[in-house]
């Protein structure tokens, strides 16, 4: 095995197991530090898979910006440890059986019926060609998902503002 | 890369994903469930970027992370309102559509 | 012109209907009601003239036109007396020959005139409309039957006729007496027609054909058994009996007086009583070949005739008198066609039909000038106030009475004479006789009314006055056919040549009796004779010994009673028929309450019962099923509930289940 398939599975094993433990965990902000480091391991994908600005990107903003915030919530308003009767076991049962079911059929279909009749890629994905077809072809839902940030912040202010 | 592989890994942390948002109590932790699941969207994005040498699956996975934050913007502000009117984080006390 | 001629009562037929739906609302003037009223059976009039001038034109053998309209009665297979089937059908045809355009010109002549006459009479009544749809409709149902080619046409007119006569009768309906005349009326004459109608069905049975032609080539080809056409002659008599008002059907006449004077003119002096001699006449074959059947028919016609003068010679009532005067006549008109001389019988009553109706509508005149007083006690004199009602009221009573020169005498001499030759000699005597009481009672009539000391109230004789021009006019002229009406049938004897008889020998056969001329002078000086014996004992008992008529009522009182309370033959017939029916009706009646009523009853409880069983079922079962069902719903309703958690995991779970099974299904199928 070459470097490159080495680290590629290393990050891929990485951001499963931590995956695993972000929803396995009972304290909300080891849950979230272990989301970070999901994060951080699937950004080493991107960057692996020549995306290296996406995983940037990810770095940043992802774990740097949400990851952050959620924290932060989680401390402001001690939303670690809930509470509550014990579930029934009925529902881990049947979800587990069934996501079990719904990623051996993903399996199969990729094994027995995928076909990929598509040519070796010719381009290479650089930061240029990136902002090039960003800023040329889609520079319309660009400005639209600032916009939508700029809503997401004044909805998130009025629904968060002290009430008097 | 052998792409199946990275669609298996994709998919397998989307549905990790689902099994957050199904069996944990904690509303914050169901939010971070939700999360995942857009990462392991964007690991499928650009793992198809990267195999047919299109850049156009960078860019949406660009923006996927933009509707990401909003999202989780947004969504704090509702737990923050919520919080304050019932001052629950337990998802199983959330029942005002019951019935 | 003359194949028009079923169009004849149609006119008067338009009339009626026309009168009938609008004359009261639309035509508040009275000139519209007379132009359809009046103006129809002119019309009828002048066709009837064409016609029967057109029908002169033909040759004498072939006068009969048949206008067959359409086919009434579709019936199917009849099965004859004699084993022969044939086809039963009845068709709305109408036939011309010279006995129906005797009638048809009677009937529209003598009608419109006193249509004409109605005018003045009913001027000031409220029913004015009513009254002419009335006589309308009477005219149609009348033209119907004397111009109809089968019995069956003919007993449509028939009964119309007697509902006309009802509804004319009873005209003043409020007034009690009047509304009872006219139901009695309608009943005898039921009971008439109840035998004519067995007599059509027993036609029907043997001949299997109502049409007058067909039965007269059956009787002619010598099918007919004599027995046989006895029993229809006397059925058919039957309803002749009730309908021509002779013995014992004949009380309906004299209450029909209620009336108003010219319903009693048209109906009950000219036209509908004289049906049954048409009838009779139109038979003639038949009672030809019956020497029983037109025997009874002549005796009871010469019966009757001297019967009701008899009643005649002591009623006070101005109408009444001429009511029985009627009654006689068409007793004489019997006699005459059951002797064999139907002729002798159609031409008294064409003459009857003039002087009756002259003589009436002359009563009107009276009754009208004196405020409507009726009664001849109560008169007098008027011959000074009445300068036209009193001449021609003479010329009426001197025709009736059968003084040569006017038609009476000569209509009333051939039936006397042929009741002379059929061999029954004794008829022939109770005519004579009836003849002088004739004249004694019209001109008892004439005396007390017009001579004499004035015996009426005073506030009536202030408002006597002539009648108007419009109820004269009919009267000079009904007084002209009076005089001159009889030379159409002015016999050889006296130089004419019978023009009557033979103008009707095509319709009616008679055997033609030859007789010497003296004899037949004799005969008719002998009629002379007994009506001037009759006038001087009225001139005697009115004119010359006032106080006479009083001592001899007197001295004969039982037989004076007798012969004022009329016999007593509307007593004996309330007590018999009368209480009988109406006895028979309260039982009936009884026995309806109580037996069918109870059954009707009885069903209605148990209807009610079921009624109750089904309204439980209903609400235990069906309602029941219903809740049940909607509960089960609910119930159901509230398993599916459920799903309704409120829990977001279990939404997304479902959405995973179900995006398994989407995924599985894609796969695998």
């Amino acid at each position: 095995m070459d470097l490159y398939s080495f680290f590629i599975y290393l990050f891929s094993f990485m951001s499963i197991v931590f995956a695993i433990f972000v929803i396995a965990v009972k304290n909300a902000v080891h849950s979230a530090i272990f989301l970070i480091f999901t994060i951080l391991s699937i950004a080493g994908i991107f960057f692996m898979l020549n995306a290296e600005f996406l995983g940037a990107v990810q770095i940043l903003v992802y774990a740097g910006g949400i990851m952050v915030i959620y924290l932060f919530i989680i401390f402001l308003i001690k939303l670690e440890e809930v509470g509550g009767k014990r579930r029934n076991a009925f529902l881990y049962i049947v979800s587990s059986l069934i996501l079990l079911l719904v990623a051996g059929e993903i399996v199969y279909l990729l094994i027995k019926r995928a076909s990929y009749p598509f040519p070796p890629p010719t381009k290479f994905l650089d930061l240029k060609t990136f902002s090039d077809v960003l800023l040329k072809n889609y520079v319309i839902p660009f400005e639209l998902a600032s916009l939508l940030l700029i809503g997401a912040m004044i909805a998130t202010i009025y629904l968060a503002r002290k009430r008097t | 890369m052998n792409i199946n592989f990275m669609i298996i890994v994709g998919s397998i942390i989307f549905l990790i994903g689902i099994l957050g948002v199904l069996l944990r109590r904690n509303l914050i932790i169901i939010l971070m469930s939700i999360e995942l699941m857009l990462n392991g969207v964007n690991l499928n994005f650009i793992a198809f970027a990267n195999y047919l040498g299109d850049v156009k699956g960078q860019i949406f996975a660009l923006f996927v992370i933009a509707v990401a934050v909003a999202e989780a913007a947004v969504a704090f502000g509702l737990i923050i309102a919520f919080m304050r009117n019932k001052d629950t984080f337990n998802i199983d006390d959330m029942t005002l559509m019951k019935g | 012109m003359l194949k028009y001629f079923w169009l004849i009562p149609l006119f008067p037929a338009f009339g009626a209907l026309v009168n009938g739906l609008f004359g009261i609302s639309f035509f508040k003037k009275k000139r519209w009601v007379n132009i359809f009223a009046v103006g129809t059976p002119f019309l009828s009039f002048i066709l009837s003239s064409i016609a029967t001038l057109e029908l002169l034109k033909l040759p004498a053998g072939n006068r009969l036109v048949k206008a067959i309209l359409f086919e009434w009665v579709p019936g199917g297979i009849a099965v004859l007396r004699d084993g022969s089937s044939v086809p039963f059908s009845i068709n709305l045809s109408f036939q011309f020959d010279p006995l129906s355009a005797v009638m048809a010109l009677v009937v529209s002549g003598v009608g419109f005139l006193i249509h004409v006459y109605s005018i003045g009479y009913m001027g000031k009544d409220p029913g004015y409309a009513r009254y002419f749809t009335y006589l309308n409709l009477f005219t149609f149902s009348m033209l119907l039957l004397v111009l109809s080619s089968n019995l069956a046409l003919m007993f449509v007119g028939w009964e119309g006729v007697g509902l006309c006569s009802y509804l004319l009768i009873g005209f003043w309906y409020h007034k009690d007496s009047a509304a009872n005349a006219g139901k009695k009326a309608f009943i005898v004459n039921r009971v008439g027609d109840f035998g004519f109608l067995l007599g059509i069905l027993f036609t029907f049975f043997t001949v299997g054909s109502l049409e007058f032609t067909s039965i007269n080539e059956y009787i002619k080809g010598g099918h007919l058994s004599t027995s046989l056409a006895t029993v229809i002659g006397l059925l058919l008599f039957v309803g002749a009996v009730g309908k021509s008002a002779q013995l014992p059907l004949y009380v309906w006449l004299p209450d029909a007086m209620e009336g108003p004077t010219p319903v009693s003119a048209l109906i009950h002096a000219a036209t509908m009583v004289t049906a049954g001699v048409y009838m009779v006449s139109r038979m003639n074959l038949l009672y030809s070949l019956s020497e029983i059947a037109s025997g009874v028919v002549a005796v009871i016609g010469g019966i009757t005739a001297i019967y009701s003068a008899s009643m005649g010679l002591v009623q006070n009532d101005i109408k009444r008198i001429l009511a029985y005067s009627t009654i006689s006549q068409i007793g004489y008109m019997m006699l005459g066609c059951g002797s064999g001389s139907y002729s002798s019988g159609m031409f008294h009553l064409t003459t009857h039909a003039f002087f009756k109706a002259l003589l009436f509508l002359s009563a009107g005149s009276v009754i009208h000038a004196l405020s409507d007083e009726m009664d001849i006690r109560k008169m007098g004199g008027l011959r000074k106030y009445l300068p036209v009602t009193f001449p021609v009221f003479l010329i009426g009573a001197l025709a009736i009475s059968g003084i040569p020169g006017l038609s009476g005498f000569f209509s009333k001499d051939e039936i006397l004479l042929s009741a002379y030759l059929s061999g029954r000699k004794w008829i022939w005597i109770i005519g004579v006789i009836t003849a002088g009481m004739t004249a004694f009672y019209m001109f008892r009539l004439i005396f007390l009314v017009f001579y004499g000391k004035e015996r009426m109230d005073e506030e009536v004789k202030h408002h006597i006055h002539e009648s108007p021009k419009i109820m004269t006019i009919p009267l000079i002229i009904l007084a002209g056919l009076s005089v001159i009406g009889g030379y159409i049938g002015l016999p050889e004897a006296m130089g004419g040549r019978n023009w009557f008889r033979s103008f009707l020998s095509s319709v009616i056969e008679e055997e033609s009796h030859p007789i010497s001329h003296s004899t037949e002078y004799l005969l008719m000086g002998i009629s002379v004779i007994s009506a001037l014996i009759g006038i001087y004992i009225a001139w005697l008992f009115y004119i010359k010994n006032p106080e006479l008529p009083e001592k001899l009522a007197e001295k004969f009182k039982a037989l004076y009673t007798l012969l004022y309370r009329k016999y007593y033959v509307d007593e004996i017939y309330g007590a018999t028929f009368v209480r009988g029916t109406l006895n028979l009706g309260e039982f009936l009646s009884k026995y309806d309450l109580a037996v069918i009523d109870g059954i009707v009853n009885r069903t209605a409880d148990a209807t009610r019962g079921t009624g109750s069983a089904s309204v439980l079922f209903d609400l235990k079962v069906i309602d029941g099923a219903l809740n049940n069902m909607a509960s089960g719903f609910g119930k159901g309703s509230n398993i599916f509930r459920k799903v309704q958690t409120g829990l977001i995991q279990n939404y997304l779970l479902a959405i995973i289940i179900g995006i398994f099974i989407i995924i599985t299904l894609t796969l695998f199928i």
